[in-house]
């Protein structure tokens, strides 16, 4: 039976019940009582208001947030604790509840490790529902993050939402969880449904599969809170028989998981992982269960849950008592989708410049933001660069203009040394997960004709990222009758090696095949490259020189030249002749 | 060359294939520099990928999320001495 969240402490369950557990410990409800009663005493002698919360352990985190609202108090938790980030986050709260040891003068910090002694009993009330009672914390897409405000009322109308759907499914069975409790999908569903609903929950985050293959044995049934960063690396790695045996069901979350790790799941342990879709702002919002069924991809909103598109743009529109409001309002969300009935729909991808790499949120207009605040930086544009294959990871790709000063940082102290010094400006607001891994610093920014920089432009800069054999792309820039490209030649290109040991070059076949791709770049698949004409290999290509090529339509459509050159050197060039592959039989 | 060194050049060389790092060749990676935060800067998935390289490679089971991991892993020359010490391939 659930209890809602603003009587959870007033209506007393049996005070044996497990409600959390490690590898080395159990804690009983009586255990969770007698805690925060002593935390609530310390806590009710500081000033009520919002506090900030962090622990990476979900008992001591229910500790210090059962205590918050006992305490008539808010908690506020930050959406990382990167420096600048919690430093912000504290600014505006009354100080902080939390496990680690901070280094904070100016407001209290109240540690959630420190043995509590006992006192007179403190007298826990039951709540009121519609007082705010969490404030977390998103990153907008206006490059601004935002604050989002929960009630209890809220937070129990979606675990109400959620039992009423699974609760039978999941009776009995302990909750383990790779995702972290500060998060809304990780802080409903592998803390307080479970607390609620009397299900006992593992207080660490599982992070490696073995940790997980541990818990598993024994006779004890569990279901797991996971995401589609984790479900789609750990699945080979994971015993058949005693997931089988152990498991029962498997939650994922914080983006889309692919078909095929569905499946898989699916074939290797007869369990098709349940996809919650939603946000901070809206909680939980849909459902789906991957089949190879086409209908699958579908998503199924919950029952008290609305959408509806919106009339002049592609963004939808969604009413539901899991979000704070203060009248009956729709609330716009950024994603695009195809209504397809009253409660099932596909989505679309984003309307906006917000990504998601591995389960994480992130605004590129926030990141440009930061990294133009960098003394070294002119112009910026960032861009998600997507994983090619369902095992490869999300990436965040820049392209800078550095200005003069950041020129000379380059030439001095080069690529690694200059990207170092952004990646650790970005560390302090940003997580690792979300720092730019792919780096390209350009003359300029890609322009189109009404002065916006093109993503494929851009996108195509990266194109060379994990092919050691491609010259690193510096710029890119289709001109009014052809391309051009300006390039760099690292000296570990895999050609080097055996071609001309003391004297390293570029061979022309390989110069040929450069000028091919380019040129592909610029015409259709049927046309083919027939030949060559008039080639030349004008001066030996070196590593580590930097060259402009050129491709240019000669004046028939089926003539285009092709120039190898730099400031003081020409390389080669030639000329090449194309047909269309129907063509090609008759010749 | 030491079985030590090898075993460094060997792992800078999956770290660098296996987690696509740009830019980086082996010789930039010092045995001794952190690989996660201000050195190397891997980050969670990172360490994720290297717990099931390390299984599939190695042979070797991470189990539990301790503070040891973050000592096996805090650098090359750690993570040699732990493959070293725990590989069953």
């Amino acid at each position: 039976m659930l209890i809602p969240l603003n009587r959870t402490l007033s209506e007393l369950r049996g005070t044996k019940t497990l409600v959390a557990f490690n590898g080395r410990q159990e804690f009983l409800y009586s255990d969770l009582l007698e805690k925060v009663g002593c935390f609530s005493r310390l806590l009710s002698k500081e000033s009520i208001g919002e506090w900030v919360l962090y622990s990476k352990d979900s008992y001591l985190f229910l500790i210090g947030l059962l205590s918050i609202w006992q305490t008539g108090s808010t908690a506020v938790l930050p959406i990382n604790i990167q420096s600048e980030n919690l430093k912000a986050t504290l600014k505006s709260s009354r100080g902080i509840v939390t496990d680690l040891e901070l280094d904070i003068k100016d407001k209290p910090c109240l540690s959630l490790l420190e043995s509590l002694s006992s006192g007179p009993s403190f007298v826990f009330k039951e709540l009121d529902p519609d007082k705010t009672a969490l404030l977390l914390h998103s990153s907008g897409s206006t490059g601004k993050p935002k604050v989002i405000k929960k009630t209890l009322g809220n937070l129990n109308s979606e675990l109400l939402s959620w039992e009423e759907l699974l609760g039978g499914k999941l009776r009995k069975t302990r909750c383990v969880s790779t995702v972290s409790h500060q998060h809304i999908y990780g802080l409903l569903h592998r803390l307080l449904w479970p607390f609620c609903s009397g299900r006992a929950f593992f207080s660490e985050t599982i992070f490696f599969p073995p940790e997980l293959v541990n818990l598993m044995g024994g006779t004890k049934s569990y279901c797991l809170v996971s995401g589609p960063a984790h479900l789609k690396r750990m699945g080979e790695a994971l015993p058949p028989k005693e997931i089988k045996n152990n498991l029962r069901f498997i939650f994922s979350s914080g983006g889309p998981l692919d078909k095929n790790t569905a499946l898989f799941y699916q074939r290797r342990f007869g369990l098709t992982p349940f996809e919650i879709y939603g946000s901070t702002e809206t909680g939980g919002m849909a459902w789906r269960q991957r089949t190879s069924k086409a209908d699958s991809e579908a998503w199924n909103l919950l029952e008290q849950v609305q959408i509806k598109p919106s009339n002049d743009s592609p963004k939808l529109w969604v009413s539901s008592p899991f979000i704070y409001q203060q009248h009956d309002e729709w609330w716009p969300l950024d994603d695009r989708v195809e209504i397809l009935s009253e409660s099932r729909f596909i989505l679309k991808g984003r309307s906006d410049r917000t990504v998601k790499i591995e389960e994480k949120r992130l605004s590129l207009p926030e990141l440009e933001d930061k990294l133009l605040e960098h003394q070294f930086i002119k112009e910026v544009f960032a861009l998600s660069l997507d994983a090619s294959h369902p095992a490869e990871r999300d990436q965040i790709g820049i392209a800078a203009v550095l200005n003069a000063g950041g020129i000379s940082f380059l030439n001095a102290q080069g690529r690694l040394g200059l990207i170092a010094l952004f990646k650790k400006e970005l560390s302090k607001y940003f997580e690792a997960v979300l720092i730019p891994r792919y780096w390209r610093f350009l003359d300029c920014l890609p322009v189109d004709e009404v002065g916006k920089t093109p993503l494929g432009q851009v996108k195509a800069l990266f194109s060379d990222r994990s092919q050691k054999n491609a010259p690193q792309i510096l710029m890119r820039r289709e001109t009014a009758d052809g391309l051009l490209k300006k390039l760099n030649v690292s000296h570990e290109l895999r050609f080097f090696k055996g071609h001309f040991e003391h004297l390293p070059c570029v061979p022309g076949s390989v110069q040929l095949a450069w000028a091919s791709e380019a040129l592909r770049e610029l015409i259709s698949d049927e046309i083919r490259i027939k030949a060559f004409e008039s080639v030349k290999f004008l001066n030996l290509l070196r590593p580590k020189t930097t060259f402009f090529l050129e491709i240019k339509n000669l004046e028939t459509n089926l003539r285009f030249s092709f120039r190898i050159w730099n400031e003081t050197l020409e390389f080669s060039k030639g000329i090449f002749l194309l047909g269309k592959v129907n063509q090609t039989k008759t010749l | 060359m030491s079985d030590a060194i090898l075993l460094e050049k060997e792992l800078k060389t999956l770290l660098i294939h296996h987690l696509k790092l740009e830019d980086i060749k082996e010789e930039d990676i010092l045995s001794e520099a952190p690989l996660f935060g201000d050195g190397l800067g891997l980050d969670s998935i990172d360490a994720l990928e290297l717990g099931l390289l390390l299984q599939t490679q190695y042979g070797i089971q991470i189990q539990e999320n301790s503070d040891k991991n973050d000592q096996y892993f805090s650098s090359v020359k750690a993570l040699a001495e732990f493959v070293k010490n725990n590989r069953q391939k």
